[in-house]
């Protein structure tokens, strides 16, 4: 075990009445480290954000960050900034008070709260309308200003609440780089919650997916893609994510599809050399930019083509295999078959498999380059 | 939808405005400046300031005045420090007793001002219950005169009114997201500088309107004083009421009203004022 992390999350709970919005989730940061908590809405994620803010009560588990127990320090005495999805500056008050807030509750004041002030103001690029109201500035003004305030006050952990959900597309994928960079220039760690996997996979060094309050994976998000821990993981991940087809396994060599179809697979596709029992159901992961179309042939996946989306770069191809609806990426380059009547073909490097009920790992991938 | 369209639709209202409100105060304020003739009840209509010099030359009507003034002052104030809390408590704490509390906080206001009063003469009065408690707690011999006394007056007033503070309160407080204070307390700020830093300042439309409402309902009351004052405190409307049914001086009961009719509009602009400075804050 190496040193104690920087922030350590153990065993949270959090109730709302009868439903458990966090069961008991454990989470631990590097200091300097940029990690995002990904997953669907109502997961929990903002929950287990306010917890570490402290603005909301855990009923059991302990926090500590920087070698402190926090769990039941107050808000005010944390000293964590927290910007909030709609940002939630102060109306009354101007740009600059906005920002200077957390240093008067500090007592800093005169030159160098102005100096502060300014720096916390260069580090988001902001140098205009600084003595304007909130309600005059743009949405992503807003959202600068919002995280101007909370590094002014130099946080030992800086909470990102869905900040880039009310910007537009372009200027969401700028600001994702801007956030990497100024969280790297001021040396901060930072807990970003996006619902978004391209904002967590592109701007965080690790990333943990929720899903009904609990974390099931944590991992770097070259790992979350190549070697997803469950099935939900592998669902969720990627854009289209990865297709989940539902096999079970009829003897060494073959599947049996949803429709009670036969499927010889190319040998190293077989039941026998994923390792996995003779019997048993399973589903399998296959990633929509590994797939191929081709015409019908014995050890493909016949499939009947659905619908072409085209997408500029590429074609999304929606297909129906034994009943599933699955997704192939295509370059908008590579020819479709003729008929609609087509093979899926897999590529022959062992997909990944999952247990059909529990959705654990039913084998882990042995590619060393990560692929599916 | 043309002018004219929109004349005849304010009519019947603008009419009924016109015939109910204006014709009474633009009468009030004539025959404020008619006179008695001395020693009889016919009508001197020469025109003269005669009324208003008598009221502000006499200590016994300023008297009054200040202490309608202040009193009301003491009435907004004490609303505002029973008001605040309360319309937090109800927005942000009481969950689902909430609907049931803000129709307890309007029920004093439509029933009435007699019936709260009489309760209150029963509460306050010598052998009332709040002089039994202290006398039974040993905390007093002989029983605090509350009736007939300014404070029996606030007391009665305060319960009247407060809903005109609470109400208002109630709509600005809803109208702060909680998020503030949150992002407040996250970069250091305690509950107290909390509430004065973002809440106060966001509630002041809130503040000016309830002040603005308790202000000048106190200000006008009758039954209330008249009923908890016992006659020993005289306000300015009782004042104006005995000048008009016992004495009837009509013309100076007038002017009576006219002076507390200036004070009104001067109150309702001052409170204007306020609002309209708060909202620019916001
Ligand atoms: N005050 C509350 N009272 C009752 N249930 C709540 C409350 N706040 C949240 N919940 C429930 O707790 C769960 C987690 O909520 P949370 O806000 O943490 O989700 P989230 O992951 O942030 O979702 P989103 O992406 O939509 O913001 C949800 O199922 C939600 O319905
Ligand atoms: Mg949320």
């Amino acid at each position: 075990m190496a040193a104690t992390p920087y922030l350590s999350v153990h065993a949270i709970q959090k109730h709302y009445g009868p439903v458990a919005a966090l069961p008991g989730v454990d989470l631990d940061v590097e200091r300097g480290a940029f990690v995002a908590l990904l997953g669907p809405s109502g997961c929990g994620k903002s929950t287990l954000l306010r917890i570490l803010a402290g603005l909301l009560d855990a009923e059991g588990g302990a926090i500590r960050l920087d070698g402190q127990d926090i769990t039941g320090l107050p808000a005010w005495r944390r000293d964590i900034g927290l910007v909030f999805q709609n940002y939630a500056l102060f109306p009354h008050m101007s740009v600059r008070e906005n920002v200077r807030f957390g240093l008067d509750m500090r007592r800093i004041t005169g030159a160098e709260a102005e100096a502060r002030v300014d720096e916390a103001l260069a580090l988001v690029g902001l140098d205009k309308h600084l003595s304007r109201r909130p309600s005059e500035l743009s949405g992503g003004q807003q959202q600068r200003v919002a995280i101007a305030r909370a590094v002014a006050i130099r946080p030992r952990l800086l909470l990102l609440d869905e900040p880039l959900s009310n910007l537009d597309a372009v200027l969401r994928t700028k600001v994702r780089l801007e956030l990497r960079e100024l969280h790297d220039r001021a040396g901060l760690t930072t807990i970003m919650v996006t619902h978004d996997q391209a904002e967590a996979l592109s701007t965080a060094d690790r990333v943990a997916v929720m899903q009904a309050g609990r974390i099931l994976q944590y991992d770097t998000p070259q790992a979350l893609y190549g070697a997803p821990a469950t099935a939900f993981v592998a669902g969720f991940i990627g854009s289209p994510a990865a297709n989940l087809l539902p096999l079970s396994a009829a003897g060494p060599d073959a599947w049996l599809l949803a429709d009670g179809s036969r499927w010889t697979p190319p040998a190293t596709l077989a039941p026998g050399s994923a390792g996995v029992a003779d019997r048993g159901d399973y589903l399998m992961a296959l990633r929509p930019e590994l797939l191929s179309l081709g015409e019908r042939s014995p050890d493909g996946l016949p499939a009947t083509i659905k619908a072409v989306e085209f997408m500029g770069g590429d074609r999304l191809v929606h297909v129906d295999v034994a009943g599933c609806a699955l997704t192939a990426r295509l370059s908008a380059v590579d020819r479709l078959p003729d008929s609609r009547e087509v093979s899926l073909r897999v590529p022959e490097q062992l997909p990944l498999l999952f247990e059909a009920g529990s959705g654990a790992a039913a084998r882990r991938s042995r590619v060393t380059n990560n692929k599916i | 939808m043309k002018p004219l369209n929109t004349f005849l639709l304010i009519a019947p209202a603008a009419l009924l405005m016109l015939g109910v409100f204006l014709v009474p105060f633009l009468l009030l304020a004539v025959l404020s400046l008619w006179t008695l003739k001395p020693g009889t009840l016919s009508l001197d209509t020469s025109l003269t300031l005669a009324n208003y010099a008598r009221l502000f030359g006499d200590t016994y009507y300023l008297g009054s005045l200040w202490t309608t003034l202040w009193m009301s002052a003491v009435t907004t104030l004490a609303c505002l420090i029973l008001g605040l809390p309360l319309a937090q408590w109800i927005v942000r704490r009481a969950g689902r007793a909430r609907g049931l509390l803000i129709g307890l906080v309007i029920i004093p206001m439509v029933c009435g001002a007699l019936l709260p009063t009489l309760g209150l003469v029963n509460l306050l009065g010598p052998l009332g219950v709040v002089n039994g408690a202290l006398k039974s707690f040993g905390l007093i011999t002989s029983s605090l005169p509350l009736l007939g006394r300014p404070i029996g007056v606030i007391v009665g007033l305060v319960q009247a009114f407060l809903p005109l503070m609470v109400l208002p309160l109630i709509t600005s407080v809803e109208r702060i997201p909680l998020d503030y204070e949150q992002a407040a307390m996250s970069l250091g700020a305690r509950r107290v500088t909390v509430w004065r830093r973002v809440l106060l300042p966001l509630m002041l439309p809130g503040i000016a309107a309830g002040g603005l409402l308790v202000f000048c309902a106190s200000l006008t009351a009758f039954v209330t004083p008249q009923i908890l004052g016992q006659g020993k405190v005289v306000t300015f409307a009782s004042l104006a009421f005995q000048q008009a049914s016992r004495v009837l001086d009509w013309p100076f009961a007038s002017a009576l009203a006219m002076v507390m009719l200036a004070l009104l509009l001067v109150v309702a602009g001052l409170g204007a004022a306020v609002a309209r400075f708060a909202r620019r804050q916001a």
